[in-house]
């Protein structure tokens, strides 16, 4: 009924309402149908008096259990056999040293284009999009950086990976007053002048930090991959 | 009634003649308690999810390629989202009927999963999971453990900012399994996430591989409940080993056909009027973006609960790292489920009980299975509403941390609370259960001929009678 007088041009949710009322007449005259029976009876339990036939009992769980350990055992083959190269795949992207830094829409990303407190995403050049490269750009006030600051970041440029690593959720949110980013999915909270330190939340690892470079033509390039694997943890990360 | 027809006779027919399998079920008695229909409701919002998905089926497009929409939903003309995103919005817009079969679908999945909780509730607190019904038991499990994977990758296949969020979290599940992770999240979502073979793997899997493996589930499930007949809650003037109930027909199956009527017009209901799973409003899925709010429908949110307030940990194993994801994703729901598995048979070694049963059990009866039972659905309550830290903090006006640590306290300190207090009550109500109190929650007596009274108040007298058969059971050796 609903599909017909959907089908005739009447809003679904009105033939829905009408469909649902129209089972629930049906419904309620049954109720009241069987209530009306005196109907009671009762039986033996049938296996109570004879037992349970053990042999097809045995069956059933020796073959579902067979059945289950063979899903899984397939499962587990499959996978261990493309392990090696997914965990390659996990491992890498697509940055390496002198990849070009564009924007999501392919454009070249110059040195001077970030004014102080500014964020940006951007991607490898060879790989727009590609989701393990997504990288967030951002220029931070000159001596905020603690630690290691100057290698291969550039005049306060500082680029980290934007997955988080906790369970490789887009970093969404770049607080800029406090300079932290914020992972949408389980509130993990990142310091971005402290190396990409987690500080509140689920996550136990530093974001990975894309050191760059600048070319000749002042364009920003990556002066080499990533510092760790970028994402969530998996078996076999490094 | 069937009354010159001896049920026994039936039975015997009916292992070896279709006709006999309908006369028997004609004969067969089914208990008239409301509590043996919770499994019902699952089993009609099953037939509710392969119908309207079967409808959903024709018309959706399980590819992950980058398409631009160009469809009648304006605020999304001309954004480019995978193909899969695409199909959802025009079955919500364009489809006849569309619209309203993919909310009764998301609304059956609900309920189906929430009745097959409620269902297998009351196996347990009732005691219905002993022998000989232990095997019946595991095969509930295993369908309740497909039902959820399958609600898993039904909130995936639209392909929409939520669903994809909820799908980066389980591949990153997988691939923290130990040595086979990664390649384990290839053979699953196809490729390293997100991959565009995605859908189309988690679509078999969502309308093929699962559902075939309910179906087979059921039929054995069902297959065994004929076989074994019900429960039976204690009795007035019966001995143990019968049942006693409603014929087969016409009185069982009228009130079947009324509850499926009643069910279906619910499901049918929810899905015109009330709004679930407004994809458009999500926006496609991008690699690149994340939502918030983001959680996941209830029977998954014990899993994201255990995310959200498990703590950062280091854990190496055979020098690799054991990332904190494969704790709360793979080894807790593991822990869950190899107890409901194994729990006949653990009941049964912890209390020395190894006998048959036919009888269904009261709560207060059994104080410890019922402290037991309330303490772990405590623990997985805590863990659901932890899901929702991030909405409570902000509705609270609390920081996020605070949430977090209440929590992490709460999931300790409430199960034994519980757990505490279920027991006391059950004693308690136990200690004062010979009174009048007893005809209001307690054991259903059905009186020959009674009628639609039949589910009326037992006496005293019937108590202690079921006590007595109880006693007689655990005496009785085999």
């Amino acid at each position: 009924m609903a599909v017909v007088a959907a089908l005739a041009g009447r809003p679904a949710g009105t033939a829905g309402a009408l469909a649902a009322a129209s089972l629930a007449v049906a419904g309620v005259g049954l109720v009241h149908a069987a209530k009306a029976l005196p109907d009671t009876a009762e039986e033996e339990h049938p296996r109570a008096v004879h037992g349970p036939s053990l042999s097809r009992r045995r069956l059933v769980r020796g073959g579902g259990a067979a059945l289950g350990v063979a899903a899984a055992g397939g499962a587990s083959v499959a996978a261990a056999g493309r392990n090696e190269e997914a965990t390659r795949a996990l491992r890498t992207t697509a940055w390496s040293k002198g990849v070009g830094v564009v924007t999501a829409e392919g454009e070249a990303v110059r040195a001077d284009a970030l004014a102080v407190g500014d964020a940006l995403t951007v991607y490898p050049s060879v790989a727009i999009l590609a989701a393990d490269a997504q990288v967030m750009l951002l220029r931070l006030a000159p001596g905020t950086l603690d630690g290691d600051a100057g290698v291969g970041i550039p005049d306060g440029l500082v680029a980290y990976s934007r997955l988080c690593t906790h369970m490789a959720c887009p970093l969404g949110l770049y607080q800029q007053r406090n300079e932290v980013l914020l992972c949408p999915c389980h509130q993990a909270l990142f310091d971005v002048a402290d190396g990409g330190r987690p500080i509140i939340g689920p996550a136990s690892r530093p974001l990975p930090r894309l050191p760059l470079a600048v070319d000749g033509d002042g364009l920003l390039v990556a002066d080499g991959p990533f510092t760790d694997a970028v994402g969530g943890g998996f078996w076999g990360r490094p | 009634m069937m009354a010159g027809l001896q049920p026994k006779r039936l039975i015997a027919l009916g292992r070896t003649r279709a006709q006999g399998v309908a006369r028997g079920a004609a004969a067969k008695v089914f208990p008239t308690h409301w509590s043996f229909l919770l499994g019902e409701i699952a089993l009609v919002s099953f037939v509710v999810l392969v119908v309207t998905g079967t409808y959903l089926a024709f018309f959706y497009d399980a590819s992950g390629d980058t398409v631009t929409y160009a469809g009648s939903y304006a605020p999304l003309q001309g954004v480019p989202m995978p193909a899969a995103y695409r199909s959802v919005l025009d079955i919500s817009f364009d489809v006849p009927a569309g619209l309203l079969v993919r909310q009764v679908h998301h609304w059956a999945s609900l309920v189906f999963i929430g009745a097959l909780v409620a269902h297998a509730l009351r196996v347990f607190f009732s005691g219905a999971f002993r022998k000989p019904r232990r095997l019946n038991w595991t095969i509930g499990v295993t369908m309740a453990a497909a039902a959820t994977a399958n609600g898993f990758f039904g909130l995936g296949l639209p392909g929409d900012l939520l669903g994809g969020t909820g799908v980066r979290i389980a591949y990153g599940f997988a691939t923290s399994v130990p040595f086979i992770g990664p390649g384990l999240g290839d053979v699953v979502f196809g490729g390293e996430f997100p991959d565009p073979a995605l859908y189309h793997r988690m679509w078999q899997l969502h309308v093929l591989v699962l559902p075939a493996v309910l179906a087979v589930l059921l039929a054995g499930h069902l297959a065994l409940v004929a076989a074994q007949s019900h429960t039976q809650h204690a009795m007035a003037h019966r001995a143990r080993h019968r049942v006693a109930g409603s014929r087969g027909w016409p009185g069982y199956a009228l009130k079947t056909a009324a509850l499926s009527a009643v069910v279906v017009a619910t499901l049918v209901a929810m899905g015109a009027l009330l709004q679930i799973a407004p994809i458009w409003l999500y926006g496609p899925f991008n690699a690149a973006d994340a939502t918030v709010p983001a959680q996941p429908d209830w029977y998954l949110a014990w899993v994201e609960g255990s995310l959200r307030i498990a703590p950062s940990l280091d854990l190496r194993l055979f020098g690799r790292e054991i990332p904190g994801s494969f704790l709360s994703g793979v080894v807790l729901p593991s822990a869950v489920f190899t107890v409901l598995y194994t729990w006949p048979y653990l009941e049964a070694w912890l209390t020395g009980d190894h006998e048959v049963h036919h009888e269904a059990e009261r709560m207060r009866d059994r104080p410890v299975r019922s402290a037991r039972g309330v303490g772990a659905c405590a623990f997985l309550a805590v863990l659901v509403a932890a899901a929702g830290h991030d909405v409570q903090a902000l509705l609270l006006d609390v920081p996020l941390q605070q949430v977090t640590r209440a929590y992490r306290v709460l999931v300790l300190v409430v199960p034994p609370v519980a757990a505490a207090l279920t027991w006391k009550l059950c004693r308690d109500l136990a200690a004062a259960g010979d009174g009048a109190a007893d005809g209001v929650d307690g054991p259903v007596a059905v009186g020959t001929g009674a009628g639609a009274e039949a589910d009326e108040v037992v006496g005293a007298a019937a108590v202690d009678e079921a006590d007595e058969v109880r006693v007689a059971a655990r005496g009785e050796r085999r």
